[in-house]
Parts: structure tokens; C-alpha cells; sequence
């Protein structure tokens, strides 16, 4: 009997007393990620090239994630970017499994918002967990721009990519790097603002536009610009990119896991 | 707070309509208040019972508050449960049952919770408003005679999981254990018969 109730104590224990699907209940731990993990950045001393690993589009591919990781963690390079699509549903229960197989990153991982971390409240669970759905950060001679661009999310409204955002925050003496989760070539982008956004980053002398959710590795380019926008592949194709980056120009290869 | 008012003035009071109007059917048998259960911080409301007392089905509104979650969340279920094994360990007026089983649908209110709408149609196949669960628990109850308002008092637990969750660990069995889904809820059931 006795031994009865422990195992019924330990399935109980083992359960979470959950409120709600988007409920958000996040431990000092789970939050500010981004902020958190730019200050881990910026703590060290910059080279003038920098390797980055690119991922996008974890959702449910735990498995897979859980390989790169073990996979990073035996390369050498600075910090991770990941380009939305944390999340399949948006659930604080997915957040929290993700985080769980991200934090045995050796180095820093900041993250993006994809369509998918929508979800629900989603939205404001990442802005919670990760941080401002934009945001910037410098290192050494690199301006790097978190942006949504999600603009479906918003029914094209005009406003997502915030454009004003982007003009204020690219910095004209550094060399700049995007990070979003739809790239304009995507029909989820707005297309009134494809256009104007491709332009501002010619314009401003982006380097690099880094997106996910097509699933499939692309190199795109707009023939009217100079701008390189990379999509990363989903997990599920067992390999993810190493941008190596200097002040003009990049390098991209696959890793295989 | 104002879009779930109605469903809550509604459900708060059928049963007293119930009573105005002599309609014994719609009387309900028990009222219920749970405890988590992914349905609410709280959850309360009313609900039937069959004659043997096996079946239930409640109709249960729960709340979460602000910090908890990004706004405060309405949530409607309605939850059915069936006594699967009832002991006969305890004696009267205590009863055990060791086993029940069950599934409730969640209904959260909001804005933020809809029919998926932005996408092409089939692009995200669930629906952020609408959540079905699934649960196994038991109960403990007891009898009081009728100088109480009550005739009976009984304390459940149930453990479940919703169908996302469900999806998740199908992908991944070997990543998260079963254990890992489960979410659990607790509740107290006064029944008038």
C-alpha cells in the first residue's frame, strides 16, 4: 500500500498544475532571452570576422534540434541566430520544451519571431521569454536587426516589417545583418512593402537578410539590389548554415548532423 | 473582461431559471469548482449526473487571471466523465473510485483566440480558441444525509492532455516522455442527489 501511494505522489509531482494552454508562467530563467544572450555577446571581445550559426523553424522537431545542438556545440563560433518558428502552436508547454533542448547551447542563441510563435498569445509569450519582437544589437563592427516581418499575422497592414524601425536602427558606419522569419520573396510578406523594404535595405548597404519558414535552403537575390537574403533550412534537413562574416563580404556552409 | 460576460450570465443563470421554472430536468445535480486542469486558475459551474451516478457532464467557467497569462482569459469547458471502476475498499459513507475517464472542450474567449483566419484555409489545422482534452482520474466522496444541503461532497483528480500536445510527443516519443504532456487539475463536486 505504502508503495502504492508514492507512485501515485510521483505521477501527481510529475504533472503540471497548467491554467491554461497560453497561460505564462515563466521562471526567472525562461526570461529576457535575447537580452540575456546579447550580453553574453557583447562580454566578449569582437574579431573583425564572426561566425554564426543559422536555424530556423524548430517547432516540433525536438529530435533534430537536440542533434544540433550537440552539433554546434563542437564548432567553433560566436552565438546562434534562430529565425522564428520556435514554436508549432504557440503553447508556453512548447516554449518550455525548446528552451529546455536550446539551453545546453554552449554559446549564446538569440531568436526571432516566426508566424507560428503567434499562435494564441504566443506573441506575448515571446515577448516575455525572448524580448521585443524588434530589437538591434552591435558587435564590434556588426549591427545586427531583430525584426517581424510576419506582415500576414497582421492582414498586411502596411506596418509589419516596421520599416521606421529598421531606418532608425541601421547603422550606415557598421556592417548590417537582418534577421527575420518570412523574407519578402515569401507570399507572406506584404506585398505593398516589398518594394520599399527591399530598397531601404539597399539603400542602407545591408549586408545579409537572414529568414526561415519556407523550410528549404535559398540564396535569393533581388535583381535591382545588392542585398543577399539567406532562408535557413527547417530542421528536418539534417543540416544548418555557419555564416562566416567579415566587413563586405560572407561565407555560407552546411553542416551536416 | 466584457465579451465573456454573457456566456457567464448565462450559464450562472440557467439554473435558476431552471428552478423558476419548475423545469426539474434542468435542474442541475451537483454544482462543481476545480483547480487547474489547463481550464482556469478556477474553473466553476454546474453539471448532471445519470441515476446510477457514473455519468457527469458539467458545464464549467474558468478564469485566469493577468499573471498568469498576457491578459486576463475567460474559459468555457464542457466536460464529460465516466466512472470507470468504483471500489467497494471504503466503508460507508465514504466511496472510492479508483478510476474514471473522460474529455472536456475548452473554449477560451478573446480576440487573440480564433478560428485560424489569416492564412489560406488548412495552413494551421487547429484552432487557437477551441481545445479538446482528454483525462483519467479519481475520486474520493462522501455521503451526508439529508439535513445537509448536500448529499454528497466528492474530491477528484484527473490528469490529461490536449490533442497539440498529443501531436508533439507522437513526433517525438523519443524526446519527451508521456509523463511530460500530462497537465493536471483538481476539483471538489457538492452534489444535491
Amino acid at each position: 500500500m505504502v508503495r502504492g501511494w508514492w507512485i501515485i505522489c510521483l505521477f501527481l509531482g510529475g504533472c503540471i498544475f497548467e491554467f491554461h494552454p497560453y497561460e505564462i508562467r515563466l521562471t526567472a530563467e525562461k526570461q529576457n532571452l535575447n537580452a540575456k544572450a546579447i550580453t553574453r555577446i557583447q562580454a566578449t571581445v569582437p574579431h573583425d570576422t564572426l561566425r554564426i550559426a543559422l536555424i530556423a523553424d524548430t517547432q516540433r522537431a525536438y529530435d533534430e534540434l537536440s542533434m544540433i545542438v550537440r552539433s554546434a556545440n563542437a564548432q567553433t563560433y560566436d552565438f546562434m541566430l534562430i529565425a522564428g518558428d520556435i514554436a508549432e502552436y504557440g503553447l508556453q508547454w512548447e516554449y518550455d520544451q525548446i528552451f529546455e533542448i536550446l539551453k545546453d547551447l554552449k554559446k549564446p542563441f538569440v531568436s526571432v519571431i516566426g508566424n507560428h510563435d503567434y499562435q494564441g498569445d504566443g506573441r506575448h509569450i515571446f515577448n516575455r521569454m525572448y524580448g521585443p519582437t524588434n530589437d538591434w544589437f552591435r558587435y564590434g563592427r556588426f549591427n545586427f536587426i531583430l525584426h517581424d516581418t510576419n506582415s500576414r499575422e497582421h492582414n498586411f497592414s502596411g506596418l509589419i516589417p516596421d520599416l521606421s524601425f529598421l531606418s532608425n536602427h541601421l547603422a550606415d558606419s557598421l556592417t548590417n545583418l537582418v534577421i527575420g522569419h518570412i523574407s519578402p520573396f515569401s507570399p507572406d510578406f506584404d506585398p505593398n512593402i516589398f518594394i520599399p523594404y527591399t530598397q531601404l535595405l539597399n539603400d542602407r548597404a545591408v549586408l545579409l537578410g537572414v529568414y526561415g519558414h519556407d523550410h528549404s535552403f535559398k540564396i535569393l537575390k533581388d535583381e535591382h539590389t545588392e542585398v543577399t537574403y539567406v532562408v535557413c533550412p527547417a530542421p528536418d534537413k539534417r543540416f544548418y548554415l555557419m555564416l562566416t562574416v567579415w566587413s563586405d563580404d560572407f561565407e555560407l556552409e552546411r553542416i551536416y548532423y | 473582461m466584457k465579451y465573456y460576460l454573457l456566456p457567464i450570465a448565462f450559464l450562472i443563470c440557467l439554473p435558476f431559471a431552471a428552478y423558476a421554472q419548475g423545469s426539474h430536468w434542468l435542474i442541475p445535480d451537483h454544482v462543481t469548482i476545480q483547480f487547474a486542469g489547463s481550464m482556469g486558475l478556477v474553473a466553476g459551474g454546474f453539471g448532471y449526473a445519470n441515476e446510477s451516478n457514473r455519468m457527469h457532464l458539467d458545464l464549467l467557467m474558468g478564469y485566469v487571471p493577468k499573471q498568469y497569462s498576457y491578459n486576463q482569459l475567460g474559459v468555457a469547458s464542457l466536460k464529460y466523465t465516466q466512472v470507470i471502476w468504483r471500489s467497494r475498499l471504503l466503508p460507508e459513507p465514504w466511496s472510492l473510485t479508483p478510476l474514471t475517464g473522460g474529455a472536456y472542450l475548452t473554449y477560451t474567449f478573446g480576440k487573440n483566440f480564433r478560428w485560424p483566419e489569416h492564412y489560406a484555409k488548412g495552413y494551421y489545422w487547429w484552432s487557437e480558441s477551441l481545445r479538446p482534452n482528454v483525462f483519467l482520474g479519481g475520486n474520493v466522496s462522501k455521503k451526508f444525509d439529508s439535513t445537509y444541503s448536500f448529499s454528497r461532497i466528492t474530491f477528484y483528480y484527473e490528469v490529461g492532455t490536449n490533442e497539440l500536445k498529443l501531436t508533439s510527443y507522437y513526433v517525438n516519443p523519443d524526446m519527451i516522455s508521456p509523463l511530460q504532456i500530462l497537465h493536471a487539475g483538481l476539483g471538489l463536486r457538492f452534489s444535491f442527489r
